[in-house]
C-alpha cells in the first residue's frame, strides 16, 4: 500500500492519496481539504485514477478540494452523511461495512452509531481517524474533553486493544501516530 | 557418515557437521554480516529509499547525506556515528529506534513517526521538521537549533540538555513532556502546546 500525505494550509488540515501499488492502478482520497498541484502531479505523473474520495465527516475543510477534483476526475464521494449544502453528488455510507476500490478495501468503523456524523476508515494497517483523533489525545477518556470525545477515545482504545496489530493512524490535524505510542499500557 | 570436526571460528569450540568449516551459530552469524555488508553497500548505492524495511539491524559509521527516504519503516534499528545531512524523510516509521552521535543537519522531514525512540548527541539543526511524532522518546543532549518544528509533537517526550533556541514552535505539542535543562531561547514558544509537563 502507498500512502501519500498532504498538507492544506488553508485549513491547517492533512489529505492522504492511497493506491495499491506505484504506479497504473485505482487510487482513493481521504478527506480533499484541497487539491493541490502537487497532488495532480502525483495522480498524472503515476498514472492514478482517482475513483473514490472518503470523508471522515461533512465539514468545509475536509470537501474544499472536490471542486477541483470534479473538473478533473469523477470519483465516487462517500460521506458519512450528506450535509445540506453540498454541490456534489455524494453517496451516504449508511449500513455498510467495507467498500472495495478495485484492489483497495475501506473498512468502515463507526463508534457513533446511527447518530453519528463522522466516521473511521481503516485500509491496511493505516487507520483514517478525521477530526476524531488525533496525536496524544489519548488522555482524553478521563480528562478535559467532551463526553462525546471521551466515548469515542474509550472506544478506539477497545477497538485497537482488540485487534493487537500496530495501527498505523493518520488523523486530519497534526502529526500521525501509531497504536503503540498512543496505548502502550496495553501491551505492558 | 557422521563427520564431527571442531569449527574454525576462533574461540568456538562447537562441532560443526556434514563437511562444513563453521557450526551452525558461526555460519548464521557470518550469513548476517555478510548480508548487512551488501545491504549497505545497496543503501549507498541508491539515492532514493522506497518502501523499505529495515528490523534489528545497526548502522555504524555511516554516511547517508542527501537520501530521499519514502515510506520506509525502522524497527529497533541503530544509528550510530551515522550522517543524513541533507536528506529528506517523508512518511518514514521508526519504532524503538536508537540515534547515537548522529547528524541530520538540514534535513528535511514530514510526517513521519519517530516514537518510543532514543536520540542521543545529535544534532537537527537547520532542519524542517513538519507533522513529525516524537511521542515517547528520550530525547538527550540534542540540538535543534533554528529547526521549523509546525505542528510536531513530543507528547510524553523525555527532554534532557535539549536546545531549541531560533525554533518555529507553531502548534509543536510539548503536552506531558518531562523537561530538564531545555533552551527555548528566541522562539516562538508561546505558540506550542505544554499542558501537564514537568520542568526539573
Amino acid at each position: 500500500m502507498n500512502l501519500y500525505p498532504f498538507f492544506n494550509e488553508d485549513g491547517f488540515s492533512n489529505s492522504y492519496i492511497l493506491a495499491t501499488k506505484k504506479n497504473n492502478c485505482p487510487c482513493v482520497i481521504i478527506d480533499p481539504s484541497d487539491f493541490t498541484i502537487e497532488m495532480l502531479q502525483l495522480t498524472e505523473n503515476r498514472n492514478y485514477r482517482v475513483e473514490a474520495v472518503f470523508l471522515t465527516h461533512y465539514n468545509r475543510l475536509h470537501v474544499t478540494g472536490l471542486t477541483k477534483l470534479s473538473k478533473i476526475y469523477r470519483p465516487a464521494v462517500y460521506t458519512p452523511r450528506i450535509g445540506e449544502r453540498e454541490n456534489f453528488d455524494m453517496i451516504e455510507i449508511g449500513d455498510r461495512k467495507t467498500i472495495s476500490v478495485g484492489d483497495i478495501e475501506i473498512k468502515i468503523v463507526n463508534f457513533l452509531g446511527d447518530f453519528g456524523n463522522a466516521v473511521f476508515y481503516r485500509i491496511g494497517r493505516f487507520l483514517f481517524t478525521g477530526d476524531l483523533y488525533q496525536a496524544g489525545d489519548w488522555h482524553a477518556e478521563e480528562e478535559i474533553f467532551t463526553v462525546n470525545h471521551a466515548f469515542i477515545v474509550k472506544n478506539l482504545k477497545n477497538y485497537l486493544c482488540s485487534d493487537k496489530s500496530n495501527l498505523l493512524i493518520y488523523p486530519a490535524f497534526g502529526a500521525p501516530t501509531s497504536f503503540h505510542l498512543e496505548f502502550p499500557e496495553c501491551f505492558s | 557418515m557422521f563427520d564431527e570436526t571442531v569449527c574454525l571460528t576462533e574461540g568456538c569450540t562447537d562441532p560443526c557437521t556434514d563437511g562444513q568449516r563453521f557450526c551452525c551459530r558461526c555460519l548464521s552469524e557470518n550469513e548476517r554480516e555478510r548480508l548487512h555488508t551488501v545491504v549497505i553497500e545497496e543503501l549507498h548505492a541508491s539515492s532514493v529509499w522506497e518502501n523499505r524495511n529495515f528490523s534489528l539491524m545497526s548502522f555504524r559509521n555511516e554516511d547517508f547525506s542527501e537520501k530521499l527516504i519514502f515510506a520506509s519503516s525502522f524497527y529497533g534499528v541503530i544509528f550510530e556515528n551515522c550522517r543524513f545531512d541533507r536528506s529528506r524523510f517523508f512518511a518514514c516509521f521508526f519504532e524503538k529506534a536508537v540515534f547515537i552521535n548522529c547528524s541530520f543537519k538540514e534535513t528535511e522531514s514530514k510526517y513521519n513517526i519517530v516514537g518510543n525512540s532514543t536520540i542521543q548527541n545529535t544534532s537537527f539543526a537547520g532542519s524542517d521538521i513538519l507533522f513529525s511524532n516524537f511521542i515517547g522518546a528520550l530525547i538527550e543532549n540534542t540540538d535543534f537549533s533554528e529547526t521549523d518544528l509546525y505542528s510536531s509533537t513530543f507528547f510524553r517526550a523525555r527532554l534532557k540538555q535539549v536546545n531549541f533556541s531560533n525554533c518555529n514552535l507553531k502548534k509543536t505539542d510539548f503536552r506531558a513532556t518531562k523537561q530538564e535543562s531545555v533552551l527555548f531561547r528566541y522562539s516562538n514558544y508561546e505558540e506550542a502546546f505544554f499542558d501537564g509537563g514537568s520542568v526539573l
